[in-house]
């Protein structure tokens, strides 16, 4: 039996999760107290650290908005309007014999 | 003259219908399936059919309503005998005027009274005559 | 050496180019056949409208003066294009369903479709963008002066041009190709297909040129971005941070992120012009690619050039000079071009946006204030009204650019103002997000708070950038206004030791956030508001058709279709009310217009002139009636319950509806089950009664044994025996049907020899035969066959049919013939008789239970109706066929069907040996 009050729900709420792990670590290591732990004095492939970590961690949010973008949950054909406000859920009915 | 026709199609219930009457003291024909049993009917007049309502080659209601229908046999008194015994069975005998109901299986004190019950609730066409 | 006239003539000559690719996409778009104009690539390329002249030149600037910082400008757009899916698909979102034309509009619509709000959020972004405009201006001479060296020799007429005549030049010459370009026309969406097109093709051309110049410096002058960072090591550059990152890191983060979104023109691209929501999936790791790869070489270029070039030169030319200096005059040429293109877009899109701000917020609204409606008057065409302002607002707006730059024209750096630009619209974002996710924000908040961010900034930042050139101004900074020195713009309250920007930013947006959540929370909304609320923050809860009906009333048809054709025109307007089916014509003008065809063209007109200005219109079209408070703040409760119920109704219902329909279903099977069963038991009671009924009434006559003879009473017991034998066998055969009816086969399969079954089956039925004088013949036989079964099992099939075929026989010579054959890979058995055959009407149900084809007179034809019954099913589970077919023989034949067994294995054969 279909039930696509349930099964959305429960996407919406993965889909909200994993979009927002990107930025938010994006933000997390983007912050000054990380971005200091690296500015230091070494120069790993001949830039300084710091500068090649910044430039990694782009790089990897990129990644993960490529991924994202990708991904199944995101592709809307339509916009969906369910999906937000599905009902609470009823009493399941009984399987079918 | 024959007081009662059994009609049965079952060899063993038919030989104890016809031992039990037999020894009360009527006078048995028997039939064994529902065209022989309208034949007889006609051919021997009896004063009572012992009616199976399950028969080869013509019911036993069947039987029953072509009795009916047909003046000179329409008076003579039917007790339909079932396995069956559901209601509407019961209902469709009563519908037919049928004189009696009997379920099988039963004791045989019960055929022999309702037998000699119904045949006495008429009087003999012989007193007639 | 580039002479001047070679360089100008050749911006000249590229802005020919962006005008005829606008041109031909404007054609083309026209025509329906947008194609590639409307792909997520045009889309991305367009929002690096972002990457102005200030990142083109000043990227390198900030990365000599201020190493890495210049990364943070990119880094908030990164994480608000990755975070799409919660703010900016959201924005798209309602944009699109409410014919959003601006970010004033946004706002305003949001609150209860408020003109003061659309005002001053226009206001904001005409102060906070002029000195944007001005930077690109500045951009563009100072680039034009540094490719060019002239000759002096009297040849070349525009090197007598100084700073400010070519940036007015400039400034007209964008002026012009915007006004051209922008507002040939009003349209539904405010969307310009063309512009969109060169904007994009422009995002190539400055991404290619700053790529290129990068690529010779790393890769050309250089030996790859290591060596690079040894030279400057070696020439005494700091290649390390400064300081460490800290809060102007975080200001500078936040502040683009907050641009990305609230800069007109980012708004204008990016959920204005968007014309499929779905493309913001690409753009959302496009854009942040594209911005990364314009950044990978800003930090080698500025490093290079602090340590090749001379001591005092601008690090903000040094993308231009660094060609310049090695004499590659024509990659110095294209990366001018570069700039120019990064400086031009900018201008155009930035100009536009204000212009619809402009004339949709201010403009209209003072004209509809003005004049009263209804008088037939030229002047009065609100389009052309739009298109005049529009083009008006442009040239104003490049004017004050310029004039901003004639000001400030010794001030040092290109970053700073492009900053101070950033902080200011920044004030729109707290309002923005209360606008999309605090339902409780009212319009006097969003106002409170806009206005107290706004004047914070500007005393904090706006007026100190005025500083260097202006004595009042300077002195003012040092000491307060009137000596007050907690009121010093760049230490407020004594907050000495910090940057200014990140002074400004703390003060401001602290003060903006503080006042929108405390008069939000102190004031109410008024009906529109609350509607409108609902409509923005629930945007995804909501089917996108709903629309609440807030004007109702009984205007009548001419007299709006008047107001549409002042606003969208005449074909316009007459395609909208024809499609709605309303009449337009003199002959109809008393028909009555319905609250939905109201609301239509309300969105309609919204989307030309912005909805606090289509509201105001209709409003004022709509006679008599307008709903009252009561009456509106009912609609808004009804509208949020019917938005929450009315889903969850819905997937109700639909759930209870699929229920219902498998309970009739089960419900319906249920009852066949159960009718099956009684007939099934009422069979079985008829049945079982029959020899019950012999048996008893026997018992009965035995018991009084006095009257009968010996024989009489040997012969009756023999009729119980017999009868009870048969009683047993009835018994047997409903338990085998049950069991085989449940389900699996209480058996094992194992392969054996059919035909000898076949022939044990005929020997055990020849008893019976000769009992009947019934001849069994056999005819052709397979020979030896192996199938899978079990050989009690199949034994009982063959005997049931056999005996069947031998008691159901009344013919003068019985016969019964039985042959055997293989065909293709199965083992085939038919038996057949010369007796009456099955009637035709049976032919369909003769394998079903307690069918009897013939049940005459023959008493030895005891059976329960059962036996083919169960026959078939015993066949059926060797996966084998048993039917009833047409045999040599006029009665019936039964054809058994067996697959053979493949892997006859040779241990069966000797087995059985």
């Amino acid at each position: 039996m279909p039930r696509p009050p349930a099964s959305s729900r429960e996407e919406r709420t993965d889909r909200e999760d994993i979009a927002f792990l990107v930025p938010f670590f994006g933000v997390v290591l983007l912050s000054p107290p990380l971005l200091n732990l690296f500015a230091d004095l070494r120069l790993p492939f001949g830039v300084p650290f710091e500068t090649a970590y910044l430039f990694g961690v782009w790089i990897l949010v990129i990644a993960g908005a490529i991924l994202l973008s990708r991904a199944r949950q995101f592709r809307e054909g339509t916009p969906r309007t369910d999906a937000e406000n599905a009902a609470p859920s009823v009493a399941e009915p009984p399987e079918s014999t | 003259m024959t007081d009662i026709l059994i009609v049965e199609d079952e060899q063993a219930i038919l030989e104890s219908l016809e031992f039990i009457l037999t020894r009360c003291g009527w006078s048995v024909d028997v039939a064994r399936d529902g065209e022989a049993a309208l034949e007889a009917a006609l051919r021997i007049r009896p004063r009572m059919l012992l009616l199976d309502i399950m028969l080869p080659k013509r019911g036993g209601l069947d039987v029953l309503k072509t009795l009916r229908s047909n003046e000179a046999t329409a008076s003579t008194l039917v007790v339909i005998l079932t396995a069956r015994g559901q209601q509407y069975d019961r209902q469709a005998a009563m519908d037919l005027k049928a004189d009696g109901f009997i379920t099988k299986p039963y004791a045989n004190g019960d055929v022999v009274n309702a037998v000699r019950r119904i045949l006495e609730s008429q009087p003999s066409p012989a007193a007639h005559a | 050496m580039l002479s001047p006239d070679f360089v100008i003539l050749t911006a000249v000559g590229y802005v020919g180019l962006l005008f005829l690719l606008a041109y031909l996409s404007d054609a083309r778009a026209k025509s329906g056949n947008a194609g590639f104009l409307s792909s997520p690539v045009v889309y991305t390329l367009s929002i690096s409208v972002y990457c102005t002249s200030w990142t083109f030149y000043g990227a390198v600037g900030t990365a000599a003066r201020n190493g890495l910082e210049f990364a943070a400008i990119y880094m908030g757009p990164t994480l608000v294009f990755v975070g799409w899916w919660f703010l900016l698909r959201k924005l798209i979102r309602i944009a699109h369903s409410q014919h959003i034309t601006s970010i004033a509009d946004f706002l305003s619509s949001r609150f209860g479709k408020s003109s003061r709000l659309a005002v001053l959020v226009t206001l904001i972004a005409v102060v906070s963008i002029t000195p944007y405009i001005a930077l690109q201006l500045k951009a563009i001479t100072t680039s034009i002066q540094t490719v060019s060296v002239a000759k002096g020799d009297g040849t070349d007429h525009l090197a007598t041009l100084d700073e400010v005549t070519l940036a007015l030049g400039v400034a007209i010459g964008m002026a012009v190709f915007t006004i051209l370009f922008g507002t040939r026309n009003v349209d539904a969406r405010e969307q310009h297909p063309g512009v969109v097109a060169a904007i994009a093709f422009e995002a190539v051309v400055k991404l290619l040129a700053l790529v290129a110049v990068g690529v010779f410096v790393v890769f050309g002058v250089s030996g790859g971005i290591s060596d690079i960072y040894a030279r400057a090591v070696e020439a005494g550059v700091r290649i390390h941070e400064n300081e460490p990152f800290g809060s102007r890191w975080v200001a500078v983060m936040f502040l683009s992120a907050c641009a990305v979104i609230c800069l007109p023109r980012q708004f204008q691209i990016t959920v204005v012009e968007n014309s499929n929501e779905d493309h913001l999936r690409t753009a959302a790791w496009a854009f942040p690619s594209y911005m990364l790869v314009m950044s990978v070489f800003t930090m080698p270029i500025a490093l290079y050039g602090l340590s090749t070039m001379p001591a005092g030169s601008n690090p903000d030319m040094f993308v231009l000079t660094l060609p310049m200096v090695t004499g590659h005059d024509a990659l110095a040429l294209f990366v001018f071009i570069g700039g120019f293109s990064s400086a031009t877009s900018m201008i155009i899109v930035a100009s536009i946006a204000l212009s619809i701000m402009v004339s949709n917020h201010i403009v209209v609204p003072l004209a509809l204030r003005a004049v009263p409606l209804g008088e037939e008057s030229g002047e009065r065409n609100i389009a052309r009204l739009l298109l005049r302002s529009r083009r008006i607002s442009i040239a104003g707006m490049l004017l004050l650019g310029f004039l901003y730059f004639w000001l400030t024209q010794d001030s040092d750096a290109l970053a700073p103002i492009g900053l101070i630009s950033f902080a200011g619209v920044a004030q729109i974002l707290p309002a923005m997000l209360a606008a999309l996710y605090w339902r409780r924000a009212t319009m006097k908040g969003a106002l409170a708070g806009i206005s107290a961010g706004f004047i914070v900034w500007a005393w904090t930042l706006f007026l100190p950038s005025f500083a260097s050139f202006s004595p009042t101004m300077a002195e003012l900074v040092a000491d307060g206004p009137w000596g007050v020195g907690v009121l010093r713009p760049e230490a407020l309250f004594g907050m000495a030791d910090m940057d200014p920007l990140v002074h400004s930013v703390f003060w401001s947006v602290l003060a903006n956030v503080s006042t929108l959540l405390c008069v939000s929370v102190a004031t109410s909304q008024n009906a529109l508001e609350r509607i409108q609320a609902s409509l923005f923050v629930d945007v995804f809860r909501r089917s996108p058709s709903f629309q609440p009906r807030i004007i109702r009333g009984s205007a009548s048809t001419s007299e709006l279709f008047f107001v549409a054709e002042r606003v969208l025109g005449w074909g316009r307007a007459r395609a909208l009310f024809d499609s709605a089916g309303v009449p337009h014509r003199q002959a109809a003008p008393q028909h009555g217009v319905s609250a939905d065809f109201i609301a239509r063209l309300e969105r309609e007109l919204a989307g030309s002139i912005g909805s606090a200005s289509a509201h105001i219109l209709l409003t004022k079209a709509v006679a008599g009636d307008t709903i009252s408070l009561e009456e509106m703040m009912q609609i808004a409760d009804e509208t949020q319950q019917a938005i929450e119920y009315s889903h969850a109704l819905e997937l109700k219902s639909q759930e209870l509806h699929s229920t219902a329909q498998q309970l009739k279903e089960a419900n319906a099977l249920l009852q066949d089950l159960h009718r099956q069963k009684d007939d099934f038991l009422s069979q079985v009671s008829h049945e079982l009664r029959t020899p019950m009924t012999s048996i008893r009434s026997f018992a009965e006559i035995l018991m009084v044994p006095e009257d009968l003879t010996l024989e009489q009473r040997v012969r009756f017991i023999g009729t119980i025996h017999n009868e009870s034998v048969r009683l047993t066998r009835l018994l047997d055969e409903i338990l085998d049907l049950s069991a085989l009816e449940h389900g699996e086969r209480g058996w094992e399969n194992v392969p054996v020899d059919a035909e000898e079954v076949l022939d044990q089956a005929i020997a055990v039925c020849e008893a019976l035969a000769k009992k009947r004088f019934v001849l069994i013949e056999s005819g052709t036989r397979a020979g030896s066959c192996f199938v899978l079964a079990d050989t009690g099992r199949l034994s009982q099939v063959f005997i049931n049919i056999i005996a069947n075929a031998i008691s159901h026989n009344d013919s003068e010579k019985p016969v019964v013939h039985v042959v055997s054959r293989f065909m293709a890979d199965s083992y085939v058995v038919e038996i057949s008789d010369n007796g009456p055959g099955i009637p035709p009407q049976y032919h369909n149900k003769i394998f079903e239970k307690f069918v009897r084809a013939e049940p005459d007179t023959m008493s030895d034809s005891q059976g329960l109706g059962l036996g083919l019954n169960i026959s078939h099913k015993i066949i059926d589970k060797l996966n084998g066929r048993l039917e009833l077919t047409r045999g040599a023989l006029p009665g019936a034949c039964f054809r058994i069907v067996l697959p053979v067994c493949q892997e006859a294995g040779p241990t069966a054969i000797a087995e059985k040996a």
